[in-house]
């Protein structure tokens, strides 16, 4: 396991693939199209596998494709469901606590346009800085906080109407010193 | 800064991401159909104008094109030399914090040498005495008070053995450890425990494989790592189970897991590079500054090291710590060859520092937090701190040619 470029790519695909369909799962938000936009990141994850391999992060290579594939116009099946199977089940393996889980929350991520879905999957999900959302999906570090702000400014308007007019700039101030 | 929304939304994702379905069994050949499928209409990933780049480890990948203008570069903090002189004076750790360095017996009454595991409330050594080098025969409380050992169990030791008891964990009122060995061929780990009030020693739990990284004891389970994931059972036995998504990971610090979870030292290798939560599903990335070396991450620290392989042109490179987000990026002098830092930061913020490599005297900490340099004051011979394997116990044992030192990081400020 020391050596990185022995682990061959199915190796990697065998050990990755499920983590990499819950997180294609939570940027579509239904089954169908995350396992598609899985199937094209492996595709080409496939086809570079030499360079990715060098840059020591297949993991990384494959979570960027899908973020930007999901947002571009890419979608290789029109469908109706936007809002998916809501997860109703929980995940109850022995020992692990339940996170906070809210459904309406997640019917309301549906409504949002996908970029404004990526960057708050890749910042809440991904737990990645702004800088990182940034150059994985090619925009400018001021559009992740602009897409962020509005994206959480929607959500909390149909989240919770009460809090609406609390969102404004110390909610994306206060995501830096996290 | 975090409310409640924030919150809300970690604890939506991370639950929905469980409900994804499972992966289908022909992913694979589906990928390669649909891939040789488009070589054949001769279409290459570039072509379809998807702009990757790569981070970590201050490397910018390839971009293929993009749609949206500028796109920033990497930008996690450089370096921060520290020089020698910038360092104060080191802090004596005995003096300041007495608790926090102890002296402890060697050996049990009976003049046999004591491995210690754990120093439990009311001043009760636990240890292990073996039998021959590394083959812990039997465990033993020793009541420091009242200078008297009993025996807690006789550890059993299956025929074919590999590996002798290994790493044991105090917790729940058991001691446990792990053990493996080969019959029919087949390698077998076991998890076994005996009360510490003494008791018989009895098989927790067993699977396929020859080792276990890390074990320890979480409210009614014990929870390990081994080469397939990470598994927990119940404290009391049973099957154990694998806990999802955790191929690949190691134990960083409970119940934070990581991956890549092996050893490293090639150039840029990054080890927990990505750590997960299984309480919480929340992942977090590493963005480290340029370096010439590898690295160890803990969950918030990371230190970096030399890389085999790379010329340093007669000098070798410093010690390199920072945080997991990019922030507070430094570099900590070293004269001669830079010892353990492999280890990484032990206790959340501990780092074991030789600022004189191989001539170092006393085990010296550099505080992560606040970049004090701490003197533990306990006299080196060749030895050095190792990461020890469960990095939130406080008490580390060190074992010399002048005795035993309990250090407990607990009780230092």
């Amino acid at each position: 396991m020391d050596d990185d470029d022995g682990v061959g790519y199915e190796e990697f695909v065998a050990s990755r693939a499920q983590a990499l369909l819950r997180y294609g799962f939570v940027l579509t938000g239904n089954a169908d199209d995350a396992a598609d936009l899985l199937q094209e990141g492996l595709i080409r994850l496939r086809g570079a596998w030499g360079r990715v391999l060098n840059k020591r992060d297949p993991e990384g290579y494959v979570r960027t494709i899908m973020a930007r594939q999901h947002i571009s116009m890419w979608r290789r099946r029109r469908r109706e469901h936007l809002m998916g199977s809501v997860p109703e089940r929980h995940y109850d393996d022995r020992g692990l606590e339940r996170a906070e889980h809210d459904p309406r929350l997640w019917e309301a991520l549906a409504t949002l346009p996908r970029r404004q879905r990526a960057v708050l999957v890749l910042r809440y999900y991904e737990d990645l800085p702004d800088e990182d959302i940034a150059r994985m999906l090619g925009i400018s570090r001021g559009t992740v906080r602009s897409q962020a702000a509005r994206a959480l400014g929607k959500l909390r308007a149909d989240w919770r109407p009460a809090a609406a007019q609390t969102v404004g700039e110390h909610m994306v101030g206060g995501h830096s010193d996290r | 800064m975090t409310d409640d929304l924030d919150r809300a939304l970690r604890g939506t994702l991370a639950t929905a991401a469980q409900e994804a379905p499972s992966v289908r069994p022909e992913l694979l050949d589906r990928v390669e159909a649909v891939r040789r499928g488009r070589r054949r209409r001769r279409m290459s990933a570039a072509a379809l104008g998807t702009a990757v780049v790569l981070g970590g480890a201050g490397v910018v990948g390839t971009q293929l094109g993009s749609g949206d203008g500028a796109v920033p570069v990497a930008a996690a903090g450089a370096l921060k030399p520290v020089a020698r002189a910038d360092l104060a004076d080191a802090v004596k750790v005995r003096e300041r914090w007495p608790d926090a360095v102890r002296k402890l017996p060697a050996r049990l009454p009976n003049g046999s040498v004591l491995r210690p595991v754990a120093l439990l409330d009311g001043d009760v050594l636990v240890g292990a005495t073996e039998s021959s080098l590394q083959r812990p025969d039997r465990l033993w409380s020793y009541d420091l008070g009242a200078r008297r050992a009993k025996v807690i169990t006789n550890i059993v030791i299956p025929g074919g053995s590999k590996i002798f008891a290994s790493d044991f964990a105090v917790g729940g009122g058991q001691v446990v450890w792990w053990l493996s060995y080969r019959a029919d061929g087949r390698d077998t780990v076991e998890i076994w425990g005996a009360p510490v009030a003494g008791g018989t020693a009895h098989k927790i739990a067993g699977m396929p494989g020859a080792e276990v990284s890390t074990l320890l004891v979480d409210g009614d389970d014990i929870v390990w790592a081994a080469s397939g994931g990470v598994y927990r059972a119940p404290l009391t036995g049973g099957a154990p189970a694998k806990i999802p998504g955790t191929e690949g990971f190691g134990i960083v610090s409970w119940p934070w897991i990581g991956s890549p979870a092996s050893h490293g030292d090639k150039l840029g290798y990054v080890r927990y590079r990505t750590i997960k939560n299984v309480r919480t599903g929340e992942r977090r990335g590493a963005r480290l500054a340029p370096f010439k070396g590898a690295w160890t991450c803990g969950v918030t620290w990371c230190v970096g090291g030399s890389a085999t392989g790379v010329r340093y042109k007669g000098e070798m490179p410093p010690i390199a710590v920072q945080r997991r987000d990019g922030k507070a990026g430094r570099t900590l002098p070293v004269e001669g060859n830079v010892l353990a830092p492999g280890a990484g930061v032990v206790y959340g913020r501990f780092l074991p520092y030789y600022p004189d490599g191989p001539k170092t005297e006393t085990h010296i900490l550099y505080d992560v937090q606040n970049g004090t340099v701490l003197d533990t004051g306990i006299r080196r011979h060749d030895e050095v701190i190792g990461g020890p394997k469960n990095r939130q116990n406080p008490q580390y044992f060190l074992t010399n040619k002048d005795g035993t030192t309990l250090l407990d990081f607990s009780k230092i400020g």
